[in-house]
């Protein structure tokens, strides 16, 4: 867990309840079989919006496009 | 040093070294130690809400049979008869295991202590019960789910910390002497920054989380929680070391983690970071003021401090918390559909957050992972530790909580899981009466470098001796 329990920094304003944002969010959930509460689907929106530039900025490191990743897959079974 | 108090007169020890000490000169017996601290532990319950289970029995006995082999001459090292606490996501064979959680299958728990928790009876450990936690390790307490709430002992208002919360409080109130945590973004050292105590995150793999309920996969790492680095040493020292049962173990040799505290700063390079997590507009700046006052203690007792500028910090945030979550939505995804009502309202609202992410941005993250840590490395190689504030701010109130945060507010401990390495929380100072954490980071592998800078600043420091005043326990007296 992220023990960090500030303020948020930023405020954006909450989007219609019919804009594209609240569209995609409702889509994602249903795709997933998810129901949610009217503000927790008013938070995932609000967070949808405040995640976009940290994804777009952690996608535009270039240096991690053909990087090893992190999870590695063993073919060995784990002896329990 | 040592606690008495009015309702419990039986003076105490507060540290693991110095109760080992004290059962070896035959000054206590483990049982009147363990009687005392249970009973202590009962009264501060209700105030301070550390234990989901307290295991008065099996203490007991293991406390009568470690004063056994201390009659008989058998010594299995300085655990024997020390009075610790296991964080309510490890498996014991003597309690339940819940995870702070209505969701998880009561059958889960039904089962042989983890590893870890084996290692430590082995060890001759008195286990005194299990302890609270952030629900799942992630979120924040909701008292709808009936679990007690955690209280910082040093104000019940404000947040102990997560997600090792009860282990934080019980060290810090003195209801145990150390305990274990566990770490996927900074659940160790949060509890001890804000509880005022020493919590190490372990590099990653070298302790085992078999028999533990994951959240992140590949962050994960179980870590002890105790008043002082030589207290986590001690307690590293039979928890460390490979183990074939679980498939993250590292397959390293492990050094004496004790043997490696010198007690000296001499030549040791400190790297100070300062972009980040110091220059930031949201570290308060009291908490810089300390941090940055113990890195001037260690100066003027021989160390070197060595600017550096840590690589990747923004990507290393999103990178962190994008795996964690996304690993954590995958385990959750059934109950998250079939009774979602179970969980508390937090945890939930975190865990949802994981059908945002898609297969690309997780892939992306570990990637990122694999190039900061790499990038790290190579700046670190310069020196032997860096020091950050563990936490930009100290406890918050209950009543300050704002999920915002965990996406946007800056995060001083997620990046060192995301790049797999050691993590030492100490207290350094407090701010309007609440402790102010300092972290003390090394390259993989280095977990005794961690814990030998630690202890040699806390043997010119008293931060990590300083007492809340827990009114439960009735005013207790400090004896040095």
């Amino acid at each position: 867990m992220s023990i960090n329990q500030q303020p948020g920094q930023t405020e954006p304003a909450p989007p219609p309840d019919d804009s594209p944002v609240t569209a995609t969010v409702d889509f994602l959930l249903a795709h997933a079989g998810l129901t949610v509460l009217p503000e927790e689907r008013a938070w995932l929106v609000r967070a949808y919006i405040l995640l976009g530039p940290l994804l777009a900025e952690l996608h535009a490191a270039p240096t991690a496009r053909y990087a090893e990743p992190a999870a590695t897959f063993s073919a060995d079974p784990v002896q329990r | 040093m040592t606690i008495t108090g009015e309702g419990n007169v039986t003076e105490t020890p507060i540290t693991i070294a110095e109760a080992a000490s004290w059962l070896r000169a035959g000054r206590m017996t483990s049982v009147a130690l363990t009687e005392a601290m249970l009973a202590r532990a009962h009264a501060a319950q209700a105030s301070l809400g550390a234990f989901n289970v307290i295991t008065d029995e099996t203490a007991l006995a293991a406390a009568w049979a470690a004063d056994a082999a201390f009659t008989a001459g058998i010594d299995r090292g300085p655990l024997q008869g020390i009075p610790l606490g296991i964080k309510d996501l490890l498996a014991t064979r003597d309690a339940p295991t819940t995870a702070n959680s209505r969701v998880l299958d009561p059958a889960w728990g039904q089962r042989d202590d983890a590893t870890v928790v084996r290692k430590l009876r082995e060890a001759g450990a008195v286990l005194m019960g299990k302890l609270v936690l952030s629900e799942y390790a992630i979120g924040w307490p909701d008292p709808d789910t009936g679990f007690p709430i955690p209280r910082n002992p040093w104000n019940p208002a404000h947040f102990p910390g997560g997600s090792s919360s009860g282990t934080g409080v019980a060290v810090s109130a003195g209801l145990i002497l150390g305990g274990l945590g566990s770490d996927t973004g900074g659940s160790v050292r949060g509890p001890a920054s804000f509880c005022g105590i020493s919590g190490l995150k372990v590099t990653f793999g070298l302790v085992s989380k078999e028999g533990a309920v994951p959240l992140g996969y590949t962050l994960d790492s179980v870590g002890p929680m105790a008043r002082t680095a030589r207290d986590c040493a001690l307690m590293m020292d039979v928890m460390a070391g490979y183990d074939p049962a679980d498939p993250s173990s590292a397959n390293v040799s492990v050094p004496s983690y004790v043997d490696a505290l010198t007690g000296s700063l001499a030549g040791v390079r400190v790297g100070l970071p300062f972009t980040y997590f110091f220059d930031n507009p949201e570290v308060d700046s009291e908490v810089r003021a300390a941090v940055l006052a113990g890195i001037e203690t260690m100066r003027a007792a021989g160390a070197k401090i060595v600017p550096i500028e840590i690589p990747y910090l923004a990507e290393g945030r999103t990178a962190q918390r994008v795996a964690m979550i996304s690993e954590a939505y995958t385990y959750h995804l059934p109950d998250l559909r079939a009774r979602p009502h179970l969980y508390g309202k937090y945890t939930r609202l975190s865990f949802l957050q994981g059908a945002m992410y898609t297969a690309a941005d997780y892939v992306q993250a570990q990637r990122m992972r694999s190039v900061m840590r790499n990038a790290c490395i190579a700046v670190m190689a310069d020196v032997d530790v860096v020091i950050t504030p563990t936490s930009p701010k100290v406890a918050p109130r209950y009543d300050e909580y704002d999920p915002d945060s965990s996406v946007t507010a800056p995060s001083f401990t997620g990046y060192w899981n995301s790049t797999g390495m050691p993590a030492l929380s100490v207290p350094c100072g407090f701010s309007n009466g609440l402790p102010i954490g300092m972290q003390i980071i090394g390259s993989p592998f280095t977990d005794d470098t961690v814990l030998a800078v630690g202890d040699a600043y806390q043997q010119i420091t008293d931060w990590h001796l300083r007492l809340p005043d827990v009114p439960a326990l009735k005013p207790q007296e400090v004896t040095p």
